[in-house]
């Protein structure tokens, strides 16, 4: 299980590394773009997700003695949330803003697990847990930064520099927390939320790439067209 | 001055020998003004700082430049910055050279770690493609200086097979095999020179005061959660720790005298500040600026303190000021609040080896001389 999470993050990884590398993303203004929406849905009995045993005491007092396991989250009619949707590889387009956001540890868990945005934009990681954390993250295998947060109220920022799957866990024996960051060089990307829908508006007409990663489900992939003002829509299941 | 640097380091590389290095070294400050001969910038700061009932004893500044004057000092800033290429190029030709004669029996040829007596060694030898370095001067996650890299080259990793090049190599074949194997990764030319921490250029004594002050620190910061309340490495969490690469490590054991990133207290307080990068060793830098209110609830220290050791605590945190006070202050300022405890946590950690002990002490200072 733990193997194939990193598989995935890892393959996604390599996959926006090389792509983006290969092609620099070029901005422009886009008239007429299209849309690109859908959802995503998890066929089939979600996944038994115990919630994870704290069994140290002495991370009783900041987690609980469980703590809930939401790798796995979907809404009614099975729809998944916390899929990344993205257009790959993709040359041109609208200017990727700066989109700054936080990365909280609460109760011993990274909230939100599963966030995207663009390249140089900021992250704010906060705890609000009694307890020692740090936050560990890595770009493939190596640590883009590790930073201790001994208590709550700690804040810190850092920029997200290059583009990738940035995967975080905790080194200080909460083997369970782990959250990513997509970050891309353009704006063309979504998270799926409760409702496991996705819109990217204002996308270049023509044909794209585009891709829906899930932490548990890996990728999926199609090509989709574009029409100038047109919505194209992708229903994609899971299972 | 840019042509100034580049005259001091074309002179360095091409004539001078291995002294001259430390007479161009830029001095620090303290040594800069004759006319304020003490550490006042530490003593003014403890005036304002709400924290500072016990202030920092400082050594005079005299004794600290004698005692950086030899062994124990950082290594020199030997780079011009901006680098001359024609200067970079001679330096990596000669580097080469050197990484041929003297590293690449263990690091191998193409600096992957696989040299041909890298199977023999205890501990496996540095992959320098990777760009991935331990002791650094830098943030979390960043390349090293090239003092960093000097500085490893000097003192070696002591407990590992990685001995001290000091004053086996001359200060110039360094530098220049420094230069040498950042080649071996792109990441060096990609991301160009990293921003240094902000680090102190004096050590502080290492009081008994120091010690008891640095032990609340430690269990402040929950250090135990790896090392172990008693600093043997067997804290709850050591068992679950993993490298980068997936392989489990060990947390460090303070009761042994050989910290790889060098025994210095310099060294314990640049790792402590920086982490050490491919491990679960974090960077304790903005953590420090936390204050009482962050510490509010301290359920977590019930379960590995006494009543009396909770008291202490409590005390200690009384003590303390609010966070939003420690972001209000001065940058300068509430740097030194972080210092200040930063070197009691090293005068703690210290003394779980007898690292700080008379004998040690008296030893370090005849060294120095």
């Amino acid at each position: 299980m733990r193997t194939r999470v990193f598989r995935t993050a890892g393959l996604a990884s390599a996959a926006l590394t090389i792509s983006l590398l290969l092609v620099g993303y070029v901005s422009e203004t886009v008239t007429r773009g299209g849309t690109i929406t859908g959802s995503v849905t998890l066929t089939g009995t979600p996944p038994p997700q115990p919630a994870h045993a704290v069994t140290d005491r002495t991370q009783v007092p900041a987690c609980g003695t469980t703590v809930e396991n939401d790798e796995v989250v979907t809404g009614t009619g099975g729809r998944l949330a916390n899929a990344v949707v993205w257009i790959d590889a993709i040359e041109r387009g609208a200017p990727a803003r700066r989109a700054d956001i936080v990365l909280a540890q609460q109760g011993c868990r990274f909230v939100p697990r599963i966030q995207a945005t663009t390249r140089n934009s900021r992250v704010t990681v906060t705890s609000g847990d009694p307890a020692l954390h740090n936050v560990h993250a890595k770009l493939g295998r190596r640590t883009a930064f590790n930073l201790a947060m001994p208590t709550k109220g700690v804040r810190i920022n850092r920029t997200l520099n290059q583009p990738g799957v940035i995967e975080l866990n905790c080194d200080a024996g909460h083997t369970w927390m782990h959250a990513f960051i997509h970050v891309f060089d353009h704006p063309y990307y979504a998270v799926t939320g409760a409702d496991g829908t996705f819109t990217i508006p204002n996308v270049p007409p023509g044909q794209h790439t585009v891709k829906i990663w899930h932490e548990r489900y890996g990728i999926q992939t199609r090509q989709i067209t574009v029409t100038a003002g047109g919505t194209a829509t992708w229903n994609a299941t899971v299972h | 001055m840019r042509c100034g640097a580049f005259a001091i380091g074309l002179g360095l590389l091409l004539v001078a020998p291995q002294s001259d290095a430390q007479e161009t070294t830029p001095v620090d400050s303290a040594a800069e003004d004759p006319a304020t001969p003490d550490a006042n910038g530490v003593n003014e700061g403890s005036a304002t700082d709400p924290s500072a009932s016990q202030p920092v004893e400082v050594e005079p500044a005299e004794e600290a430049v004698q005692q950086d004057a030899g062994w124990d000092e950082e290594p020199p800033a030997f780079e011009p910055r901006p680098i001359d290429p024609v200067l970079l190029a001679m330096g990596r030709q000669r580097g080469a050279a050197v990484y041929r004669t003297y590293c690449s029996s263990c690091h191998g040829s193409r600096g992957d770690g696989r040299g041909p007596a890298a199977r023999f060694l205890s501990v496996a030898p540095r992959d320098l493609t990777a760009g991935v370095y331990k002791w650094r001067t830098t943030a979390s996650g960043s390349l090293p200086t090239d003092a960093d890299l000097l500085r490893t080259v000097r003192q070696g990793a002591p407990g590992t097979p990685m001995p001290a090049w000091e004053g086996r190599l001359s200060i110039r074949d360094m530098w220049s095999v420094v230069q040498y194997i950042k080649t071996f990764s792109p990441r060096f030319a990609e991301e160009g020179p990293p921003e240094p921490l902000p680090m102190p250029d004096q050590t502080p004594a290492l009081d008994r005061a120091a010690r008891r002050r640095g032990r609340l620190v430690y269990v402040l910061l929950q250090c135990w959660t790896c090392h172990g309340m008693d600093g043997t490495g067997n804290g709850p969490a050591a068992a679950s720790l993993l490298d980068d690469n997936g392989n489990p490590v060990v947390a460090y054991d303070f009761t042994q005298n050989t910290l790889r990133a060098g025994n210095r207290p310099f060294d314990l307080y640049r790792t402590f500040t920086s982490g050490v990068n491919g491990t679960p060793m974090p960077s304790y830098d903005e953590a420090l600026i936390v204050g009482r209110d962050g510490f509010s609830d301290l359920g977590t220290f019930e379960q590995v303190l006494s009543e009396e050791g909770m008291a202490e605590l409590r005390r200690s945190v009384a003590a303390m000021p609010l966070t939003e006070e420690l972001w209000g202050l001065p940058e300068s300022e509430r740097q030194l609040w972080a210092s200040r405890r930063r070197w009691d946590l090293v005068a703690y950690v210290r003394s779980l080896s007898g690292g700080d002990s008379f004998w040690q002490y008296l030893w370090s200072r005849s060294h120095a001389n």
